[in-house]
C-alpha cells in the first residue's frame, strides 16, 4: 500500500476525493496533441473495415446504384461509432475481450455460435480479400494473380505470428494511409460534385432487388462483427482501461469517420465512371481496369495500390480477430503481445486461418459467391452481437458508473433495426428472384 | 472471514525460494538454454547469449523491474558474457494514474488451497499488491456479503455451495489488466469476473 501511495500523484488523489463517481473521476479534456496521439485500434479497425472485400462491395455499389446510396454512409456513421465504443468501452472496464465476456455472461450456448458465426465469415472474408490482393498484382505487374496468393498469405501469416505488436500494430496504422488513395481516385474520375453532395444528404431509397443488395452489402462490409472483437481485444493488448475511455473514444471516432470517408470516395469514383458508363463488375481488381480506359493508367494503378495496401491491414486483422475469438471462448492464453511459445494455441488459429484462406483462394470456390454468403452471415449476426453488448453495457453489474448513455443506445439500437431491416430485403430478394449478380 | 497475508513475497521462505529460481534460471540463460519462461517476468521477457554478448529483450511492467532485471544480469558478467545490452528490453509505461479507482477481481477455483496456491502465483507474477484479499469457502460463506458487490453475490454464493473456492482481490484499476489476465489464462480458475471500477479507498474496507 505504501508502495502504491507513493507513486500516486497528489493531484490524482484529490481529483479522486473530489469525483462523486468513476465515471467523473476518469472524465478528461483532451489537447488536439493529445486527441492526435490516441491513434490506435479504433484507426486500425477503421483501416480495417475498408478491406478489398469491402472495396468490392462498395466499387459494385457505385457500378450499380451511383451516389443513390451515399446517404447510407452517412447514416450509418454515428451507428458504427456507437456500436465500437461499446465494444472497446467494456474492454475497457472489465478488462475481458469479446468472446470472455460473452462465455462469462450468457454462457457457452450464445458464446460458441457468436464467435463461430464471427470466425466463418471472416476467414472466408480472408481467402476474397487474398484473391483480390492477388488481382490487383496482376493488374500492377501483368503476372498471373494465382501466383501471387500463396506467397502474400505467407508474408502475412510470418508476420502477423513472429513479429512483435507493437511493430505490427505501428506498420498497420501507417497502411491505414494507403486509403487516402481513394480520395485521389475519386478526384481523377471528375464526378458531378454537386449531384454527390445531393445524393449524400438526401436519402433515396428503391424497392428495387439490386438496390437492396447493393445496400446490404454495403452495410454488411460497414458494420462487421470481426472488428467488435478487434476493437475489444485491441484495448486489452494495450492496456487501456477506464482512464483511457476519452482518448479510446476519439481513437475510434477518427477511424470510423475515416473509414467511411474512405468508402464514400470510392463510391464516387466507381460511380462516376462505371455507372455513368454503365460498366458491369464483379471484384476491385474489375473496377481497377474499367477505370483505365476512361480516368487513365494513374487511377488504375492507384486503385489497385489501394487494394494491397488495404488487404496488408486488414488480413492480419481478420485473423487476428478469429484467433482472439476462439482463444477467449476456450480460456487460451492469447495477444499478438504474446510471443508464439507463450500462447501457442492462439498462433495455431491464426497459422490456420491463414492456411484456409489460402486453400479457399487458390482453389475452385467462387470467391464473389462466397462472399456474398459470408456477408449474409455477418447480416445475421451482427445484429444478435450488437444486442448482446447492448444487454452487456447497460448492466451497472459490468460497468458500474460506465453504462452507456441514451445516445448510444439509441444510435446501436438504430443499427439493429437497419441491419434487420436490410437482412429481410435481401432474402425477399433471393427468394423472389434468387442471388442477386 | 479468512484472510490471507497480501503480501506473502515478503515472507523469508517465499523470497529466498524465488531468488533460488531466479538464479536457476540465469544458471540456464548462461548453459544457453534460454527457452523457459523467466520465474517472474516470464514469456515478457528473453535473454539470449550472442557470443560474448547478453541480450535481454522483450516487457517489463516499471522501470523498478527493468533495473532490477538488469542488476540481475550484470551480477553474472564474467560468468559466459562480458556485456548485457538492454537496448530492447522495454518499460511498458501507460500515461493512466495509479490511486484513482480499484477494482475487485472475482476467482473460483475447486477447493481453498489451490485458490491460496493461485494467490500466491498471481501476487509474484504480477508484484500487485492487493488491497484486500480473501479466500471464502464454505466455512466462512457468510463474510461473502461484506466484500462483493450486490450483483456478484449470488453467482459466487452458487459456485461455494458446489464445494468450490472464491479468491476475491481488490487492486488499483491500472493493475487489473497484469491479475486477471494470470488469474484467467495461467491459473485456469473455473469462473474469473471484475467488477465494475470505483472510486479507490484507500486501505482495507
Amino acid at each position: 500500500m505504501a508502495e502504491v501511495e507513493r507513486r500516486v500523484p497528489q493531484a490524482s488523489l484529490a481529483r479522486s476525493k473530489q469525483a462523486k463517481s468513476a465515471r467523473e473521476a476518469t472524465k478528461e479534456r483532451l489537447s488536439f496533441r493529445e486527441a492526435a496521439r490516441a491513434a490506435g485500434p479504433g484507426l486500425i479497425s477503421g483501416g480495417a473495415g475498408d478491406d478489398p472485400s469491402g472495396i468490392t462491395s462498395y466499387s459494385i455499389v457505385g457500378a450499380t446504384a451511383g451516389f443513390s446510396q451515399n446517404w447510407l454512409l452517412l447514416i450509418s456513421t454515428p451507428m458504427l461509432i456507437a456500436v465500437m465504443q461499446m465494444s472497446a468501452k467494456v474492454a475497457n472496464v472489465t478488462k475481458s475481450d469479446l468472446a470472455t465476456l460473452l462465455r462469462t455472461h450468457f454462457g457457452a450456448r450464445v458464446a460458441t455460435p457468436a464467435v463461430l458465426l464471427m470466425v466463418i465469415p471472416s476467414v472466408i472474408t480472408m481467402g476474397a480479400d487474398l484473391l483480390a490482393m492477388g488481382a490487383a498484382f496482376q493488374l500492377l505487374t501483368g503476372v498471373k494473380y494465382i501466383y501471387w496468393v500463396v506467397p502474400l498469405a505467407a508474408v502475412m501469416a510470418v508476420v502477423t505470428i513472429f513479429l512483435d505488436y507493437r511493430l505490427v500494430s505501428r506498420y498497420m496504422l501507417w497502411l491505414v494511409g494507403f486509403l487516402a488513395l481513394y480520395i485521389i481516385a475519386a478526384f481523377l474520375a471528375h464526378p458531378d460534385w454537386p449531384s454527390v453532395l445531393r445524393s449524400t444528404v438526401v436519402p433515396t431509397i428503391r424497392l428495387e432487388g439490386s438496390y437492396l443488395a447493393a445496400a446490404v452489402a454495403m452495410l454488411g462490409t460497414t458494420i462487421s462483427p470481426y472488428l467488435f472483437f478487434w476493437q475489444a481485444s485491441g484495448e486489452i493488448e494495450e492496456k487501456h482501461g477506464v482512464q483511457h475511455i476519452t482518448r479510446t473514444n476519439v481513437d475510434i471516432a477518427v477511424g470510423m469517420i475515416w473509414s467511411n470517408v474512405t468508402a464514400f470516395f470510392i463510391i464516387v469514383a466507381t460511380g462516376a465512371v462505371l455507372f455513368t458508363h454503365h460498366v458491369e463488375i464483379h471484384t476491385a481488381a474489375d473496377a481497377a481496369r474499367a477505370l483505365e480506359p476512361i480516368v487513365g493508367r494513374y487511377a488504375t494503378a492507384i486503385f489497385a495500390i489501394g487494394i494491397v495496401g488495404a488487404g496488408l491491414l486488414a488480413i492480419p486483422v481478420l485473423a487476428a480477430s478469429s484467433a482472439y475469438g476462439i482463444a477467449g471462448l476456450a480460456g487460451w492464453r492469447r495477444g499478438l503481445g504474446r510471443n508464439p511459445k507463450n500462447a501457442p494455441q492462439f498462433y495455431v488459429v491464426i497459422g490456420l486461418a491463414f492456411l484456409v484462406a489460402m486453400e479457399l483462394a487458390v482453389s475452385a470456390v467462387d470467391p464473389v459467391k462466397a462472399l456474398f454468403y459470408s456477408q449474409v452471415l455477418n447480416g445475421m449476426v451482427t445484429p444478435v452481437l450488437i444486442m448482446l453488448m447492448i444487454m452487456l453495457t447497460s448492466s451497472r453489474g459490468v460497468m458500474g458508473d460506465f453504462v452507456n448513455g441514451r445516445l448510444i443506445n439509441v444510435s446501436a439500437g438504430a443499427a439493429i433495426v437497419v441491419m434487420v431491416l436490410a437482412d429481410i430485403a435481401l432474402v425477399d430478394q433471393v427468394a423472389t428472384h434468387g442471388l442477386p449478380a | 472471514m479468512r484472510r490471507t497475508n497480501p503480501r506473502p513475497v515478503n515472507r523469508r521462505g517465499e523470497k529466498g525460494d524465488r531468488a533460488a529460481r531466479i538464479g536457476a534460471w540465469w544458471d540456464d540463460v548462461v548453459a544457453g538454454d534460454t527457452d523457459e519462461p523467466h520465474p517472474v517476468h516470464g514469456y515478457g521477457v528473453s535473454a539470449r547469449l550472442t557470443g560474448e554478448k547478453l541480450v535481454l529483450a522483450g516487457e517489463v511492467g516499471s522501470r523498478r523491474e527493468r533495473d532490477e532485471l538488469l542488476k540481475e544480469a550484470r551480477t553474472r558478467i564474467g560468468h559466459g558474457f562480458r556485456q548485457v545490452d538492454s537496448s530492447r528490453l522495454r518499460v511498458d509505461e501507460h500515461p493512466e494514474k495509479p490511486g484513482l479507482l480499484d477494482q475487485t477481481l472475482i476467482a473460483t477455483f475447486p477447493d481453498s488451497s489451490t485458490a491460496a496456491l493461485a494467490s500466491k502465483f498471481v501476487m509474484e507474477h504480477s508484484r500487485v499488491t492487493p488491497k484486500e484479499m480473501a479466500i471464502i469457502d464454505r466455512t466462512n460463506l457468510g463474510k461473502l456479503r461484506g466484500i462483493l458487490p450486490q450483483d456478484y453475490l449470488e453467482d459466487a454464493t452458487k459456485r461455494i455451495e458446489c464445494r468450490e473456492a472464491v479468491l476475491v482481490l481488490r487492486v488499483d484499476e491500472t493493475e487489473v489488466f497484469k491479475v486477471r489476465g494470470l488469474l484467467e489464462e495461467d491459473t485456469r480458475s473455473t469462473w474469473t469476473v471484475t467488477t465494475p471500477p470505483q472510486l479507490a479507498s484507500g486501505g482495507k474496507r
